[in-house]
């Protein structure tokens, strides 16, 4: 038990990366033996009208759909360990490509609507604690109470309806110039449109997030303000402000990050609908439209992709963890 | 660090708001640029693999057939300058001059040759093959020349004749690559494309149509039917056409900006009934829910007249074929009552729901949940069935999963459709004829057989319009199809767009007269 | 909490609510505003509009209860043999955990409803398949806490089987955060079911689903706001009525945040 717990998290940073790879392949399996219960086939979906008997025997043997299911398996499962993830059926490109052109618009709706959840539900939260009790406190608490409750894509229909519609301020589909790009860039002009586009759907997949947060943070400041040594270091005569940041926040903290890292991996493949609705060419969108066109190896990459990302983001969660409460120790 | 947290969110929130309302100036369009709204991605730009219409309007801009077809469905030239029938299975083809590929290549016989052997190898998977399965041979008879052979008279082969034109040097230098950067002899060329996002086409100055009018034409990819609606509304884009929802159009139509046009297109939504089914199988049943459906009701009401009331599986587009003299059962509860009777139906347990040999009249409608109109159709149909003592459900799926049991013969009555029915061989041969490969239904009538192998030998119209209206007349009787609509074809344009011509298969080949001033 | 009583009021007993069938539809009056035949409009193909929610509340209710029923039927299972066992069964667990997780909770359930047909069956069997993991990972934690306490060790002292500790004495434990993750839970099904119907694949037609509803009243949300406004509402008064419930809950069973 040495004092300092940088060997030990080394180990256990290592251990918890190597347990990635049979997770991947609990999820690349899972992901092959669904699509095969899926009704109908890529060489139906390809067909389309023209579906017809023969033509269907011909392209599923194109496709080797007709080889053995433990044969077609296998194949796929080395091709994904040498890095082959193969070429999507339907839309005729190579499946990494597609997934690195999709990547980064998803990233970049998650990393902003995570963002304006934080600076917008953390704050609030703080204020309501603060001013427990009051109108402030009640009224807060009572949006907040609404936005965990509203469905996701009602609010992004309606908000559409108003700022791109009706008032015509906001753009009512698609994505604008790359975000990080644009800031490179300095080209106010291409941050303008980037974010012009980013704020419906971003704020639509936030709202919630923020609600959530919100209520968290009053919840976890509320209880901190319990706690012994804050009343101690009260006593001491600290001004208020800076005990409820210093020791209160530290510790409210670790729910926080918790729910911050769970609403990040869900924002990567959850944020289908909000995709879908505001035309954001995203990967949820992507895997929906490949699931419904049984485009198989689109399915099986981005699946893949996404579950290594997720678990990785949570293992980053769990080492934060670590580093914000000296207490929790992994051995 | 005092109202920090206070502070914090109302900046971000003002921030949020300036952006909101700065705006440069209302969207108006670039001059020369025409943006286009689409609702699905194209799957692949290689036009003997496409199989989707974003994929097809994009080719026909990138691209040129052998010959076009014009809003009446008749075939003029595009790369072939003329053409000859040889022989009754023997068609020649002359191609003009001085055309070049985008990468400056010219175009020679070798590429057509090329285009066709490769769509009819079976190593490729081409969608459309079945089209061109009569031809047997093509070869170039010399640098300007090519010769169909075909293995029996194909009264349709024109009509597919339209098959873009690939670049046999561009293909085997790119490979697998050229599905995603075409090469063609359209008056576009194709400059760059963001899946799911956009697709972008700049102007052919050398096209030998001349140059077209405007510099780029974008593809927007927007798949929400509200939303693109929205967008033409709002000026974001400039032009969208069918898919479209109902209501949408209705309120575009009161919008000052934007101009619609309204044609009847080359599709049809029906009812396929399955001829194998030991309770649909009996015509009387047939022509029962044939009688209880409202057909108009829900072409105003459901379709907003978008569509138009079918009559039978004859197309309005097809000129000099047909004719409304050909009716389908009408809406007649009373008769649909009786036939039901008739069949040997009756309510004999008085529970609501009829009944015969202790069996009772269970019905499954199925169709494809993509879309919302046919849905609500199946809901609408269930209802009324129910209300006449059937016992109705329905079974929305997915479209794979329906055409899977389409194949499988695993279902009793189907709504779905058929799209580009450029003849009338395309929308009979397949569906009817007992060796057809799209005979789900498994209809089976040697007369039928008979008159469809002639209707694709004869190239006489005369001959042909009397041979698929015989088959239309024995198909409303027997009724192995309903159809319940022709499909509308609807544009909406911005009124600063000139020159633009619908086409009811929903071509845009008019695009290279069209400008944006 | 007065909300949730409403709910489930209606959804028991529709018939105090309204005379009319869900069923019945008049087509020519489709998308009509709220009127004196129908308090509240009509919805896309002429049904009353307050009827097909009334009685939507049970198949929301339905798929609700039984999906997080079985998921924490799976979870709390799995968690217990888990937190108790440890070891091999905690490791193996907890691997299908984290492969469960791994995926994006919606298009696992797309993907698992496409592949058992849609329908309120494969509806319940998507939502339990996704969420379980919650349930587990809770239980097994607080399992893995009780297990070394005293209590335990006495009761296995004086010859207690495994089954009887698990039962008798961890069990209870894990109750209160299951109960309130799962009315929490019943909120987040409700919303997942009108998720799975707003993307094609969720309660067959002609049911009563608020989520077909709600995602046909998008489609017509500027002719006809009133289906999406109604559904809408009628889906966020029951998750919020959960979430009061699961607030209370919480509230009463630990005495830290009575308000003072």
């Amino acid at each position: 038990m040495s004092p300092l717990p940088l060997p030990r998290m080394v180990r256990y940073t290592t251990r918890r990366l190597l347990l990635l790879v049979p997770v991947a392949l609990g999820a690349a399996v899972i992901t092959f033996v669904l699509l095969l219960l899926l009704p109908g086939d890529p060489a139906i979906a390809l067909l389309g009208q023209e579906a017809s008997g023969p033509e269907i025997a011909r392209f599923r043997n194109l496709l080797g759909l007709d080889r053995p299911v433990p044969i077609q398996l296998g194949l796929y499962l080395w091709r994904m360990a040498r890095g082959d993830f193969g070429r999507s059926i339907t839309l005729d490109a190579p499946v990494l490509r597609l997934i690195l052109s999709t990547l980064p618009a998803t990233l970049e709706l998650a990393i902003f609507s995570i963002t304006l959840a934080v600076v917008g539900g953390i704050p609030l939260g703080l204020l309501a604690a603060r001013r427990r009790g009051t109108a402030v406190d009640t009224t807060t608490m009572l949006l907040a109470q609404l936005g965990v409750s509203m469905p996701v894509f009602w609010l992004g229909v309606l908000l559409i309806l108003l700022f791109a519609v009706k008032l015509n301020w906001l753009p009512s589909f698609g994505r604008g110039a790359p975000l990080v790009a644009a800031l490179v860039s300095g080209n106010a002009g291409l941050i303008m449109d980037s974010l012009r586009h980013l704020i419906l759907p971003g704020f639509t997949l936030a709202f919630f997030n923020l609600a959530l947060l919100s209520r968290l943070t009053r919840w976890a400041l509320l209880e901190v303000l319990e706690e012994d040594y804050v009343r101690t270091a009260r006593a001491k005569g600290q001004r208020e402000r800076i005990v409820l940041y210093r020791h209160a926040l530290r510790n409210a903290l670790l729910p926080i990050v918790t729910i911050v890292g769970l609403q990040f991996g869900n924002a990567l493949g959850g944020a289908v609908v909000t995709e879908t609705i505001f035309g954001w060419p995203g990967m949820g969108r992507l895997v929906v439209q490949a699931i419904g066109q049984r485009d198989f190896p689109v399915v099986q990459g981005a699946v893949l992709v996404l579950a290594l990302l997720f678990s990785l983001f949570n293992v980053l969660v769990d080492l934060t963890y670590a580093f914000i409460d000296p207490r929790i120790r992994y051995g | 660090m005092r109202m920090l947290h206070v502070r914090l969110p109302v900046v971000v929130l003002m921030l949020v708001l300036a952006i909101g309302t700065t705006r440069t100036a209302p969207a108006a369009p670039a001059a020369g640029v025409l943006r286009i709204g689409i609702d699905v991605d194209a799957g692949t730009l290689d036009p003997r693999l496409a199989n989707d219409t974003t994929a097809r309007r994009v080719i026909e801009q990138v691209y040129d057939g052998l010959l076009e077809l014009d809003a009446q469905l008749r075939p003029r030239p595009a790369l072939a300058e003329s053409w000859t029938q040889a022989s009754p299975t023997s068609w020649v083809f002359k191609l003009r001059r001085n055309v070049r590929f985008h990468d400056g290549t010219p175009l020679t016989a070798a590429d057509v040759v090329f285009t066709y052997t490769t769509i009819l190898d079976p190593a490729l998977r081409a969608p459309l093959r079945g089209l061109y399965l009569p031809i047997t041979r093509v070869e170039a008879v010399d640098n300007e020349t090519v010769r169909f052979t075909l293995s029996a008279p194909y009264a349709p082969l024109l009509k597919y004749a339209d098959m873009a034109i690939v670049s046999r040097a561009a293909v085997e230098r790119l490979g697998a690559e050229y599905a995603s950067r075409p090469v063609g002899t359209g008056a576009y060329k194709f400059v760059s494309w963001q899946r799911n996002s956009r697709i972008v086409l700049e102007a052919n100055p050398d096209s030998w149509r001349g140059r077209p009018k405007l510099n780029q034409v974008i593809f927007n990819i927007i798949p929400d039917n509200t939303t693109r609606a929205a967008a033409l509304e709002s000026g974001d884009v400039d032009l969208i056409h069918s898919p479209l929802s109902p209501q949408d159009v209705a309120r575009l139509r009161g919008s000052p900006r934007v101009t619609i046009t309204q044609m009847t297109g080359l599709g049809i939504t029906y009812l396929n009934m399955n001829m194998m089914d030991p309770i649909v199988r009996d015509v009387r049943i047939r022509r029962a829910i044939a009688h209880l459906i409202p057909q108009t009701t829900i072409v105003r009401q459901i379709y907003r007249e978008m569509d138009r009331p079918a009559t039978s599986v004859l197309l309005p587009a097809w000129s000099g074929v047909f004719t409304d003299e050909i009716v389908q059962p009408g809406h007649d509860i009373a008769r649909a009552k009786a036939l039901l009777a008739e069949a040997g139906w009756t309510d004999s347990n008085r529970d609501g729901v009829l009944d015969k040999d202790g069996q009772r009249l269970a019905l499954t409608i199925r169709t494809h949940s993509e879309d919302p109109n046919r849905i609500q159709v199946v809901e609408l149909l269930i209802s009324i069935l129910r209300s006449s003592g059937i016992e109705a459900r329905a079974e929305i799926t997915e479209f794979p999963a329906l055409v899977g049991a389409l194949l499988a013969g695993n279902y009793q009555v189907v709504l779905v459709g058929w799209l580009g029915l450029v003849d009338p061989d395309r929308g009979m041969f397949n569906q009817f004829h007992s060796k057809g490969t799209q005979n789900w239904e498994k209809y089976n009538n040697p007369r039928i057989d008979a008159l469809l192998d002639e209707g694709r030998q004869k190239a006489d119209p005369t001959e042909r319009a009397r041979i698929y209206r015989d088959v239309a007349r024995v198909i409303a009787t027997d009724l192995p199809y309903y159809v319940l609509t022709y499909q509308g074809y609807i544009v909406g344009v911005n009124r600063r767009v000139q020159g633009f011509v619908p086409n009811p298969s929903g071509s845009f080949r008019s695009l290279w007269t069209t400008s944006v001033p | 909490m007065a909300v949730l009583f409403v709910i489930i009021l209606a959804a028991a007993v529709p018939v105090l609510f309204t005379r009319v069938n869900p069923d019945e539809l008049d087509i020519m009056a489709r998308l009509s505003p709220p009127s004196a035949g129908h308090p509240i409009g009509t919805d896309h193909i002429g049904r009353d509009l307050l009827s097909r929610l009334v009685y939507g509340a049970r198949v929301s209710l339905l798929v609700a209860v039984a999906s997080v029923g079985g998921a924490v039927a799976i979870g709390v299972l799995l968690g217990l043999l888990a937190g108790y066992y440890g070891r091999w069964a905690d490791g193996t667990i907890m691997r299908l955990v984290d492969v469960f997780l791994a995926f994006p909770a919606i298009l696992l359930a797309l993907a698992l409803v496409a592949a058992l047909g849609a329908g309120i069956t494969s509806v319940i069997a998507a939502l339990v398949l996704v969420f379980w993991t919650q349930y587990a990972r809770v239980v097994r934690a607080v399992t893995l806490a009780e297990k070394e306490k005293a209590y335990v060790e006495a009761a296995r002292a004086i010859g207690a089987g495994d089954v009887r500790i698990l039962a008798r004495h961890i069990f209870p434990n894990v109750l209160s955060p299951v109960i309130i993750l799962a009315t929490l839970g019943m909120g987040t099904a409700v919303v997942a079911e009108s998720a799975l119907s707003f993307l094609g694949m969720g309660v067959q037609p002609p049911a009563p689903s608020w989520g077909w509803t709600l995602a046909f009243g998008t489609r017509y949300l500027r002719d006809a706001p009133h289906i999406a406004t109604f559904s809408g509402l009628a889906i966020m008064a029951t998750v919020l009525g959960f979430n009061l419930l699961g607030d209370g809950i919480r509230d009463l069973l630990d005495p830290k945040f009575r308000p003072q």
